[in-house]
C-alpha cells in the first residue's frame, strides 16, 4: 500500500474510537447487546463526523464471528474482510452513482439471497440523498419488511432531501458536529502515534480550521505535517493556511474607525500583493465587527466570548466605544453584501474596495439627520411667523421657502381673484381633485384643462377652448360624479355647465407654466427642428 | 510544463514538493484560485513529476542531479522536477499519456457520464506510468449529480490514483468534496512580477506593461493573452467612449451601443468595459469620492447584466446616461 492520508489511516474500527458520537454508539451497542437490531438505519450529519465509519463498525459488530457483539474483535475473517472492504456480505453502495431505479431493482433481486457465510447481509448506501424519487419509492417495500438476514444502513449529509416515507421506516441517528476540544484531543492522539513535533498553539489552530468536521481538520493537518522543519510552529501554519494575522485586522479596524479611506486602499493593495485572499479578508473583517457588535450589546464577559483570550477581550472592550451600534450594523450589512457579490465576481478585489471605501467614510447617523431636519423645520416656522408681522418681506421670503409649484399657485390666485372668488381655496380644489382621481382618474385629468368662468350662486361655468372639446365632453359625461365629489369635500351643493370659450379667461386649475423657465436641451431642439414640433409639457 | 515555469506560486509548489519529498502524496487535491495564475500548469507539472522516468533533483545551489525516477537521498534537495525528455514527459506534453487524463466541461457543465468513465478507468492499475492522474478542470462546473457521484471515489480511491480538482473558488463546490481534498490556494500575483515578466517575454514598454498588469489584476494568464491580442484598437475605442460619456455626446454614444449590441462577440464588449473599469479605478485610487465609486458600480452592474443575457444595447445606453449624469452632477452620485 502506498501512503494513506490520516483520515483513512486513523479510521476508527471500534465503537469506542468514534469521537464525539457517544450518544449514537451507546444506543447501537445496547441494541446489539440486547439482540434488538433494527433492519434499517439512517445516519445523517455534516461532512467528516463519522457516518460511514459508524456504518462499517456496525456491519462488523453484527457479523463478527464472536456473535453479534458490541465489541467486534477485528481479528476474525469477517471483521478483517469488512475492514479491507472485500466482504461479500457487506455491500457499500455509492448512492450518488447508482441512483436510478434499475440499480435499486438489482438490489432488490439480490436481497432475497442468504448471506454467504456471515450472519447478516449489510447494505450500506452512502450519499443516499442522490437517489431519484423513483428509486426511493422502489425501495420502500423492501425497506419496510426486508428478509431477516438483511440490514440497511443509509448515510447522508442532506437528510431533508429524503422522502418522509423512507425516514419513517428507518431508525434515525443524527451525528453532531465535533467540538473544538474533541478534535484537538484526537489530533493530539495522532501526533503521539506519528511522532510529530508540533506546538500546542499550532495544533489548536489546525483544530479550529476543521470547524466541527474531523476530516477537514485532518486534511489541513496533513499539509502541516509535510511542512519542512522538525517542529511545526504556529507561524508556519499561519503562513501555510494564509490566515490573516491579528495585526492586519486591527490596522484595518483603526483605519476604518478614523475614516482614512485613502489609506484603507493602499493597505488593501499591500495585503493582496503579499498574497492574502480577499475573500478571507472580508470574512475575517465581518467576524471582527460582529464580535464588536456582540460585545457592545451583550458585554465582553458574556458566554459568546468564552473562547477568547483576555487580551482579545480587552481589545474588544477598548474598541467598542469607537462605533455606534447603527454604524456597526451598517458595516456588517455592507460586508455581507460584498461577500455575496464577491463570490461570483471576476474581480472580487474591486468589490471589496468599493465596500471598504463606503464604510470608511464619515458616518452620519439617522438620528442626527432627523434632529437636523427638526431643527430646520423649527427655523422655518419661526421665519414664517415673523413674516406675517412684516408685510414688506412677506412675499419674497415665502416664495423662497415654498416650492416652485406653490409659488405659481399663489401667483394665479392673485391674478384671478375675481373669477375664483374664493369659492374654493386651493387646498380644497386639491382635495376635490384627489377625491375625483380616486374614483376615476381620467375625469381628474379632464378637469385640469378647465377654467372656471363666471359663477352665479351655486352655478359654475367651466370654460374650455375649441381644441379641448374632448375634455369638455368628458367632464359633461361625468358631471354628476364631480358634483358629488365637490359636495363630499366641501359640503356645498353646486351645478356645473360647460361651455366653449376661445378667450382663455378664467381661473385655471392647472398651474401655469413659465415658458421661459423651460430649458431646451440642444438635442430636444434638434428633434423639434426635424419634426417641426413644439413643447407641450416639460418634464425635468 | 516544469514547476519552474509556474511564476509566483512559491507556497503551493512548496506544499506539493514537500509532499513528494516525504512520499506523503495525498490522493486528492483541490487547487483553488483565480483564473490564469498557474493552477493548471502546476497540476500538469505535478502529473509529470509523478510519472517522470528521469526525475531531476535541483539542490539549493541550483545544481541538477539526475535520478532514476526515484527520490534522491540528498539532504539539501530544494526541488524535484520532471526531465521533460523521457517518453512519459513527452506523452503528457502531447496529451496522449494513457494514465494522465484531463477532464473539463464538455458542454456547459461536467456531466455524470464523464465521471462514470473516470471511475471505471480508475479501477485499473496505471498502464505505463507510476500514477494515474486525473485533472478535473473547472470543477465548480460539475453538476449536482456528477459532484455527488465522485464523493466515494474521492474518499477512498484505488491505490496510485491522484485526483486534482481545479476551481476558481470554493463556493461552487460541495463542502463534502472540499473536506475530502487537500485544499491548496493559489493567489493573485503581485503587479511588479507581472510587469517584469511581460517586459521580458514580449519586450513591451513600461507604460503598456503597467496598463496590462492593471487590466489583468494579478492574473498572469490574462496579462499574456492581453499582450497577444491586439488591444490597441479596443483601448482606443474604450478611451473614446469614456471621453464621450464625459462630454455627454449621446448621439454618437447611442449609435456606438447599437453597433456593439449587434456584434455577436461579447468578448470585445467585456474588454471595453474592463478597460473602463481600469480607468475609473485609477481615478478612484487618486481621489476616493462617491462619484467614482458610483461610476464603478454602474459599470459593474452593466457587466453583470450583460452576462445574464440582457438586451445589450439598452444596458449600454443606460450605463452611458448614468455615468454622464454622475459626472455632470456630483450630488446625483450621493442620491442614487
Amino acid at each position: 500500500m502506498s501512503y494513506l492520508v490520516l483520515a483513512r489511516k486513523y479510521r476508527p474500527q471500534k465503537f469506542e474510537e468514534v469521537i464525539g458520537q457517544t450518544h449514537i454508539a451507546r444506543v447501537l451497542k445496547n441494541g446489539i447487546a440486547t439482540k434488538r437490531i433494527a433492519h434499517a438505519f439512517l445516519f445523517s450529519g455534516s461532512r467528516g463526523v463519522g457516518k460511514t465509519t459508524m456504518a462499517r463498525i456496525l456491519a462488523k459488530a453484527v457479523n463478527c464471528k464472536k456473535g453479534p457483539t458490541p465489541q467486534p474483535c477485528n481479528e476474525c475473517t469477517s471483521c478483517r474482510e469488512i475492514t479491507e472492504g472485500r466482504s461479500l456480505d457487506v455491500l457499500e453502495i455509492d448512492g450518488a452513482s447508482n441512483r436510478g431505479i434499475d440499480e435499486i431493482r438489482d438490489l432488490k433481486e439480490n436481497v432475497k439471497f442468504a448471506p454467504s457465510g456471515n450472519k447478516y447481509k449489510v447494505y450500506i448506501i452512502d450519499e443516499v440523498h442522490m437517489l431519484t424519487t423513483d428509486a426511493f419509492n422502489a425501495l420502500l417495500k423492501t425497506l419496510e419488511e426486508p428478509p431477516g438476514h438483511v440490514i440497511f444502513i443509509l448515510a447522508t449529509t442532506e437528510p431533508h432531501k429524503i422522502p418522509a416515507t423512507i425516514l419513517s421506516r428507518c431508525q434515525r441517528f443524527n451525528f453532531k458536529l465535533l467540538s473544538f476540544d474533541e478534535i484537538k484531543k484526537h489530533l493530539e492522539y495522532i501526533v503521539d502515534r506519528e511522532k510529530i513535533l508540533i506546538e500546542s498553539s499550532a495544533l489548536s489552530l489546525v483544530a479550529k480550521q476543521g470547524a466541527g468536521s474531523l476530516r477537514d481538520a485532518l486534511s489541513v493537518f496533513e499539509q502541516v505535517i509535510s511542512l519542512e522543519g522538525e517542529e511545526k510552529k504556529e507561524e508556519d501554519i499561519i503562513a501555510l493556511l494564509g490566515i490573516l494575522p491579528d495585526e492586519i485586522l486591527s490596522k484595518f479596524f483603526d483605519l476604518i474607525a478614523e475614516n482614512r479611506s485613502r489609506e484603507v486602499f493602499s493597505f488593501l493593495k499591500e495585503i493582496v500583493n503579499s498574497g492574502y485572499d480577499v475573500h478571507q479578508l472580508n470574512t475575517e473583517l465581518k467576524k471582527y465587527f460582529r464580535d464588536l457588535l456582540m460585545a457592545k450589546i451583550a458585554g465582553e464577559e458574556s458566554v459568546l466570548f468564552v473562547e477568547k483570550s483576555d487580551k482579545e477581550k480587552e481589545n474588544l472592550n477598548k474598541r467598542k466605544e469607537l462605533f455606534s451600534t447603527e454604524r456597526l450594523l451598517f458595516i456588517i450589512e455592507l460586508l455581507s453584501g460584498a461577500q455575496e457579490r464577491m463570490k461570483w465576481s471576476e474581480d472580487p478585489q474591486l468589490v471589496l474596495e468599493i465596500a471598504l471605501i463606503k464604510l470608511s467614510r464619515p458616518y452620519v447617523e439617522i438620528n442626527e439627520i432627523i434632529n437636523k431636519i427638526n431643527g430646520l423645520q423649527g427655523e422655518i416656522s419661526e421665519l414664517s411667523g415673523e413674516t406675517s408681522e412684516n408685510d414688506e418681506n412677506n412675499e419674497e421670503e415665502e416664495k423662497d421657502f415654498l416650492g416652485e409649484e406653490k409659488k405659481q399657485i399663489l401667483k394665479s390666485e392673485e391674478t384671478k381673484n375675481t373669477a375664483a372668488e374664493a369659492e374654493f381655496s386651493n387646498t380644497e380644489w386639491n382635495e376635490i381633485l384627489k377625491e375625483i382621481n380616486l374614483q376615476k382618474q381620467s375625469v381628474g385629468a379632464f378637469l385640469t384643462r378647465a377654467k372656471i368662468g363666471k359663477t352665479e350662486g351655486n352655478k359654475y361655468v367651466l370654460e374650455f377652448s375649441k381644441e379641448e372639446m374632448f375634455y369638455l365632453k368628458g367632464v359633461e359625461k361625468n358631471s354628476k360624479m364631480i358634483i358629488k365629489a365637490i359636495e363630499k369635500v366641501t359640503g356645498k351643493k353646486i351645478k356645473i355647465t360647460c361651455i366653449v370659450n376661445e378667450k382663455k379667461a378664467g381661473f385655471s386649475l392647472l398651474p401655469e407654466k413659465k415658458e421661459e423657465k423651460v430649458e431646451i436641451h440642444p438635442y430636444t431642439q434638434k428633434v423639434m427642428d426635424i419634426f417641426d414640433g413644439r413643447i407641450i409639457n416639460g418634464v425635468n | 510544463m516544469f514547476f519552474s515555469d509556474v511564476l509566483g506560486q512559491e507556497l503551493p509548489i512548496k506544499i506539493i514538493q514537500n509532499a513528494i519529498k516525504k512520499e506523503k502524496c495525498a490522493h486528492a487535491y483541490l487547487f483553488v484560485g483565480p483564473e490564469g495564475v498557474g493552477k493548471k500548469s502546476t497540476a500538469f507539472a505535478f502529473a509529470r513529476l509523478l510519472n517522470c522516468k528521469n526525475r531531476i533533483a535541483i539542490d539549493s545551489k541550483g545544481e541538477k542531479h539526475e535520478s532514476n525516477g526515484d527520490n534522491l537521498d540528498l539532504q539539501d534537495i530544494n526541488i524535484y522536477d520532471s526531465c521533460g525528455e523521457c517518453i512519459s514527459c513527452k506523452k503528457i506534453k502531447k496529451g496522449i499519456h494513457p494514465d494522465v487524463s484531463f477532464i473539463y466541461p464538455e458542454k456547459k457543465d461536467i456531466r455524470i457520464n464523464q465521471m462514470r468513465v473516470l471511475k471505471y478507468q480508475a479501477q485499473f492499475k496505471p498502464m505505463e506510468g507510476r500514477w494515474k492522474v486525473y485533472i478535473i478542470d473547472k470543477a465548480h462546473m460539475m453538476n449536482k449529480e456528477s459532484a455527488n457521484s465522485v464523493l466515494k471515489l474521492l474518499e477512498e480511491p484505488p491505490d496510485k490514483v491522484l485526483i486534482i480538482l481545479i476551481a476558481q473558488n470554493k463556493y461552487g463546490i460541495l463542502p463534502t468534496i472540499i473536506s475530502r481534498c487537500q485544499v491548496i490556494k493559489f493567489n493573485l500575483l503581485p503587479s511588479d512580477l507581472i510587469i517584469r515578466s511581460l517586459k521580458e517575454k514580449y519586450n513591451i514598454e513600461e507604460k503598456k506593461a503597467l496598463f496590462f498588469s492593471r487590466l489583468s489584476h494579478g492574473s498572469i494568464g490574462k496579462a499574456f493573452s492581453c499582450c497577444e491580442e491586439k488591444m490597441d484598437e479596443t483601448k482606443k475605442k474604450a478611451d473614446l467612449l469614456i471621453s464621450k460619456m464625459k462630454k455627454g455626446d449621446f448621439i454618437s454614444l447611442f449609435s456606438e451601443s447599437e453597433k456593439l449590441s449587434f456584434s455577436k462577440e461579447k468578448e470585445e464588449l467585456k474588454k471595453i468595459l474592463n478597460i473602463m473599469i481600469v480607468f475609473y479605478r485609477e481615478k478612484m485610487y487618486e481621489n476616493p469620492t462617491s462619484e467614482y465609486i458610483k461610476i464603478l458600480e454602474v459599470i459593474l452592474q452593466t457587466k453583470e447584466s450583460i452576462k445574464r443575457n440582457i438586451n445589450v444595447g439598452l444596458a449600454l445606453d443606460e450605463m452611458f446616461l448614468n455615468v454622464n449624469k454622475i459626472m455632470e452632477n456630483k450630488k446625483f452620485a450621493e442620491i442614487i
